[in-house]
Formats: C-alpha cells, sequence, structure tokens
C-alpha cells in the first residue's frame, strides 16, 4: 500500500535533496533528489541496501551533515540553513538520536548520561534527576541506574540511549540501526519500549535499518537504493 | 557536570595522567628547589659578607674610599662611634683602621690589608671570631698579636703563636714593619678575605703607623633592623654631613648585583620549566582529544556547545596541572624546609666556590610568594597549551560519532 499523506502537519519536510560526497577519488552520489514528509507520531523506518544512503539521510535530517542542494525543514525551521552553532542548539533541543553503537560518555553513569544532555539544556538538578530516573523506569532499567555502560549488557546500553534521547521530549527521534547490535529478544524489547513511547507519547520515530524485525514493527517503509525512494509504504 | 566529566576523563588512562602528574610535580620541585638553593646561596654569600666584612653601613672620610690612603681619616672617630651608640636603629658600631702592607715571614711575602680593630666592639659588628679553628680571639693583653686567614697562614707557612712581619708605609711615606704574633687563625667560607685580610688590635696600629688613638678610616655600623637599610643610611648622612655614609649596596654592589644575578637565573629556571610543562599537556591532551574522536563528535551530535567541549578540554587540562602543581608544591616545601634545616655542605666544591667569594653552606631558602606565583604561572601555562588540543577538538565533526567502524 503506497503511503497517503494524512491530514496532519509534517514535522519533516524534505525536498530534493542530493548529497555528493567530493573529497573523495572519485565523488560518490549518496542522495539523489529525496523527497519526504514525516508527520508527527510516526513510527517509520528507512531501509535499504549498505551504501544506499540511509545512514546520510538521517545525518541530515538530524543536523549533522551538510546537503549538496535541498533542503530539510522541521516545524518550519530549515535546519539545512541554519549555521553550525545554532544546529548543535537545535539538536539539543528538538531531535533525539539513537546510534548504533550505543555511544553513551563511558565516565557517566546511566542516570548522569540522561540527566547531562537536561543538563546542557540548562534543567535545575532536581528536574534533571526525576526525569532521568523517571525514563530509566520507562526502560526498565532503574536498577541500574548508577552503573556505568562498561557494566551494562549491549541491550542495556541501547536502553539508556533510548532514555537519553527521550529527555528533553524532542520534537522527534532519530534511530540509526538501533538493534543492529543486539540479540533478537533484546531487539524485540528494545523495539517494544519504543513503540510503547510511541503510542503512548506520540513521539515520533524515525529508523534507518535493514533489520527485518524494526521492518515489521514499523508502520512506514521508506525504501531507498541508489539515493532515492524507491518505496514508500503504510503498514497496518 | 562538565568538571564531572573532565575529571573522570583524566583517570580513564590512570597511567598517562599519573606520570604526566608526575612529571609536572618533579619538575615544578627540580624548579622550586633550584630556585630556593640559588636564593639561598646569595642570601648566605650576602650574610656571610655583611656579618664578616662590610656590615650594614659604613662611614669614611668622603675621599677615604677612592686610593685609601692613610691620611683620609675620621677624626672624630670617638665622637662619631658615641653618637652613633645612641641612636634606636643602630645595634652596633665599631671603629677600623685600614692599611695596605705586607706580610713576610722567612718562607715569604704577601700583600694584605690589615684591619687595625677595637676587638670588644669589632666582636659585636662581625663574626669572625666565631671563624677562628685555632688559637683565641686577643685573649691576652700580649703585645702585638695578630688574627690571621688559614689561606695567608698556609701561604706563608707559619702556625699559631709564630711571628709574621707586617710592613707599612707611613702617612709620612716612610716604611716602617713591626713583628706580630699570631694569637688566632680564622678560615672563613671566603678564601679570598682569608688570604687578604688580618686583624690586630687598633691601639698596636695606631702605635706602628703613628695614628691618632681617636681617629679612624672607617666605622662599620650594624643595624638592628636590616630591612630600614636605606632610610638609616639616609639619616646617618644626615647626621654626619662631613663624613661619607655608604650601605653594603654601595659599597659591595657585586653583592647586589648576585641577588640580581640570581633572580634573572630563576626567571630563566621558570621559563624553562613552563616550556618543558607546556609541551608536555599539549602532547598529553592532543592524545586525549584524537582518542576521543569519536566521543567528542557524540557529545556534539548531542547538543554539547562547541563552547562547552572546549571548556571540558581545558578543564581537564586545569585538573592535571593543578594536581602535579599541588603536588609539586607540597614536595617542594618539605624538601625545601628540610633542607633549610638542616643546610647543605658544599665541601666537594666548596674551595672553588669560596675562592669566588660564595657561601658553602646553604640554607635553600623560598618565599611563600614564589609558590603563588608559580601556581598562578602553571595554571595559565596549562590553559594556554590546551588551547592548541582544545582547537583541535572543535574542528572534529559530529558525523564521526555515528560512524560505525
Amino acid at each position: 500500500m503506497a503511503y497517503v499523506k494524512e491530514n496532519g502537519m509534517a514535522i519533516i519536510e524534505i525536498s530534493n535533496l542530493h548529497k555528493v560526497y567530493d573529497n573523495r577519488k572519485v565523488p560518490v552520489r549518496a542522495l539523489n533528489g529525496v523527497d519526504l514528509a514525516i508527520e508527527e507520531g510516526e513510527f517509520s523506518a528507512i531501509v535499504g541496501p549498505s551504501g544506499s544512503g540511509k545512514t546520510t539521510l538521517l545525518n541530515i535530517v538530524g543536523g549533522l551533515d551538510n546537503p549538496t542542494h535541498g533542503s530539510v525543514v522541521i516545524e518550519g525551521v530549515e535546519i539545512t540553513a541554519l549555521p553550525s552553532n545554532k544546529r548543535i542548539e537545535y539538536r539539543l533541543h528538538h531531535i533525539g538520536f539513537v546510534f548504533q553503537a550505543y555511544n553513551l560518555i563511558p565516565v557517566l553513569t546511566a542516570l548522569e548520561n540522561v540527566m547531562f544532555i537536561l543538563e546542557l539544556q540548562g534543567r535545575p538538578k532536581e528536574e534533571r534527576e526525576a526525569r532521568g530516573r523517571a525514563l530509566l523506569q520507562a526502560v526498565g532499567l532503574e536498577d541500574r541506574a548508577d552503573d556505568r555502560p562498561a557494566e551494562l549488557s549491549g541491550g542495556q546500553q541501547q536502553r539508556v540511549a533510548v532514555a537519553r534521547a527521550l529527555a528533553t521530549k524532542p520534537n522527534f527521534i532519530l534511530a540509526d540501526e538501533p538493534t543492529a547490535n543486539l540479540d533478537s529478544k533484546t531487539a524485540a524489547s528494545l523495539l517494544d519500549i519504543m513503540a510503547q513511547l510511541n503510542l503512548d507519547e506520540r513521539m515520533t520515530f524515525l529508523f534507518s535499518t535493514h533489520d527485518p524485525r524494526v521492518m515489521e514493527k514499523a508502520r512506514r517503509i521508506i525504501s531507498i537504493q541508489d539515493g532515492r525512494v524507491v518505496q514508500d509504504e503504510a503498514r497496518s | 557536570m562538565l568538571a564531572v566529566i573532565a575529571w573522570r576523563n583524566i583517570w580513564r588512562n590512570k597511567l598517562r595522567s599519573g606520570i604526566v602528574i608526575a612529571a609536572i610535580a618533579l619538575g615544578i620541585l627540580g624548579g622550586l628547589f633550584s630556585i630556593a638553593f640559588m636564593e639561598g646561596l646569595a642570601d648566605q654569600t650576602l650574610k656571610t659578607a655583611i656579618s664578616q666584612q662590610v656590615s650594614h653601613i659604613q662611614l669614611h672620610h668622603p675621599l677615604f674610599l677612592e686610593n685609601e690612603e692613610l691620611k683620609y681619616r675620621l677624626h672624630n672617630a670617638d665622637g662619631i662611634l658615641a653618637q652613633l651608640l645612641h641612636r634606636a636603629d643602630v645595634a652596633a658600631a665599631a671603629r677600623r683602621y685600614r692599611v695596605r702592607a705586607m706580610a713576610s715571614t722567612a718562607n715569604g711575602s704577601s700583600g694584605i690589608e690589615i684591619l687595625g680593630i677595637d676587638p670588644e666592639n669589632e666582636k659585636k659588628v662581625t663574626t669572625v671570631y666565631e671563624k677562628l679553628i685555632a688559637g683565641a680571639y686577643f685573649a691576652d693583653n700580649r703585645r702585638n698579636p695578630v688574627l690571621v686567614g688559614a689561606k695567608l697562614a698556609d701561604k706563608l707557612k707559619v702556625r699559631l703563636g709564630q711571628k709574621i712581619v707586617l710592613t707599612a708605609q707611613s702617612e709620612e711615606g716612610t716604611l716602617t714593619g713591626g713583628a706580630f704574633k699570631i694569637i688566632g687563625i680564622f678560615k672563613t667560607d671566603n678564601s679570598l678575605f682569608d688570604e687578604n685580610q688580618i686583624f690586630v688590635d687598633y691601639r698596636d696600629i695606631s702605635r706602628l703607623l703613628d695614628l691618632p688613638r681617636n681617629e679612624s678610616h672607617e666605622i662599620a655600623v650594624l643595624l638592628k633592623n636590616p630591612q630600614e637599610l636605606a632610610l638609616a643610611t639616609q639619616s646617618l648622612a644626615a647626621q654626619f654631613p662631613d663624613e661619607k655614609v655608604e650601605n653594603w649596596r654601595e659599597i659591595a654592589p657585586e653583592l647586589g648585583m648576585l641577588q640580581g644575578y640570581m633572580q634573572q637565573m630563576m626567571f630563566i629556571f621558570l621559563v624553562i620549566i613552563l616550556i618543558a610543562l607546556a609541551f608536555g599537556i599539549v602532547n598529553t591532551m592532543l592524545m586525549a582529544v584524537i582518542e576521543r574522536t569519536r566521543e567528542l563528535g557524540l557529545l556534539m551530535a548531542l547538543g554539547m556547545s562547541r563552547k562547552r567541549v572546549f571548556a571540558m578540554i581545558i578543564l581537564e587540562t586545569v585538573f592535571l596541572s593543578l594536581l602535579g602543581g599541588v603536588i609539586g608544591m607540597a614536595l617542594s616545601a618539605v624538601v625545601i624546609q628540610y633542607s633549610n634545616h638542616r643546610g647543605i655542605d658544599l665541601a666537594i666544591v666548596g674551595e672553588g666556590m669560596s675562592a669566588m667569594g660564595y657561601a658553602t653552606y646553604i640554607y635553600p631558602r623560598l618565599a611563600i610568594a614564589y609558590f603563588a606565583i608559580l601556581t598562578v604561572m602553571v595554571i595559565v601555562t596549562a590553559i594556554l597549551s590546551s588551547f592548541f588540543p582544545a582547537h583541535k577538538a572543535l574542528k572534529l565533526r559530529p558525523t564521526e560519532a555515528i560512524r560505525v567502524e
């Protein structure tokens, strides 16, 4: 079933996005004219083979990289036009990230990792701690709050990463291959947590993945190949 | 939390941080101890010179110091002495005749300077009486006693109790000589002094050269408070306008220069320490930044501003250098205090040192201010040298963080 835009407002509007890596011997065309709209509350997956442009697309949407051409507008703000410092600021307040390699800060405990991002936002300590603990509880890790990442399993670390991504109450969460390093059971449990958050809080999730377990849960599958969207379908 | 992260980051590589901290601490210890040693050397040399030779202030006939002619005397030496001893800022004062002469024995002769002193008063001003290695300090009333330095005694091959002949030119130009009996041999830290100066009773030299007993060439003054040197010099110059009043800085400018020289050496030492420190810190922090490329990129990806990343690297550097600095300064304080208490005997190189007029027993000391100055300088150097690695960190791209190797 082809994806049909609902009546809701698109929170992410991607227009004619091109990305060419020309700092290599042979220029690589990673994105070749991508147009997409992501609406609030979506639980969508960008899928495609390795090198298809998934991660590049996610990086540009998250303001981590610049497009060669085209634009990304998030709730009326053209993030691709913002200067570097403003983009960092924008990411801090509006976008949550979950990475394949968890990327927790190794010297901080699970709770501190979640609280850290709230501190960057300048939130008071009581609020940071209360929200940090609540989120760890939501991902089932309240009893591991004082453990450092090295003391947690991969799945537990990724749950902390999800809690961290949610901490700032972002507009949406970008998750780049979040289950790639997890076993089936852990991946399923993590996906359940994210799906529940999506339902309960209408949190928008945009995954880049080639994990069939994620695709199974996703309600929209955007297939990308050679830097173009080749299929975009809604699932019931 | 930035400070917490910075602090914990330091301890991620305990060995590396430990080595840097030890290097900073040992560098500071080496530097501060060298400075304290030089301060002690300058201080001791100055103290020795003041206590054995020049005192704080000297009064002369205005022309005496130009060529030390016998005729340029303080004509009212007794009166001046009495007035000096009445002053509240004067601890002691002593008269001296100073006469260039030849000391001879059967074994040879040597050019020397006779100091014709009042033994009792001289004891209050200079400490030569403490430096006797043989004999006694003008203890008996024998005629023509003399104290000679060990170096001169060796040179003239004379021993305690033997006689030397002192020959000098009288005011009229005739050569006059007299036999003096060695009643004491002194040995100071300054072998030049020991070779060139001899002490006789001023009454004996005045009789030998027909000099008035109530006059002198020099009056040496010891102050109660050496810090008031300039003020006391001014005041004495006003009180005795006909005489030349000079303090040790004017009489022996080389002593003042020694202090200046030591201060310059201290500055050079400090610069060397700080440069070594800077290179150590740049190297360590650069490694820390390169190792954590991914993590620093992640922090920026999450929304940590470049300013904060920069501040975090600087904070890590400040913590490292503060730790090294505090340990180094504590170690220095202990070592300097201990060596100040015990003193350092430079017996091995003492001969060369004392031939140049330096003290051979050193009590290293360092003003608290130097510790404070060095603390500030270490931190400032650390911050400055962390700019390069911190700047390097800012050039990282956040996409590095989410790229999976």
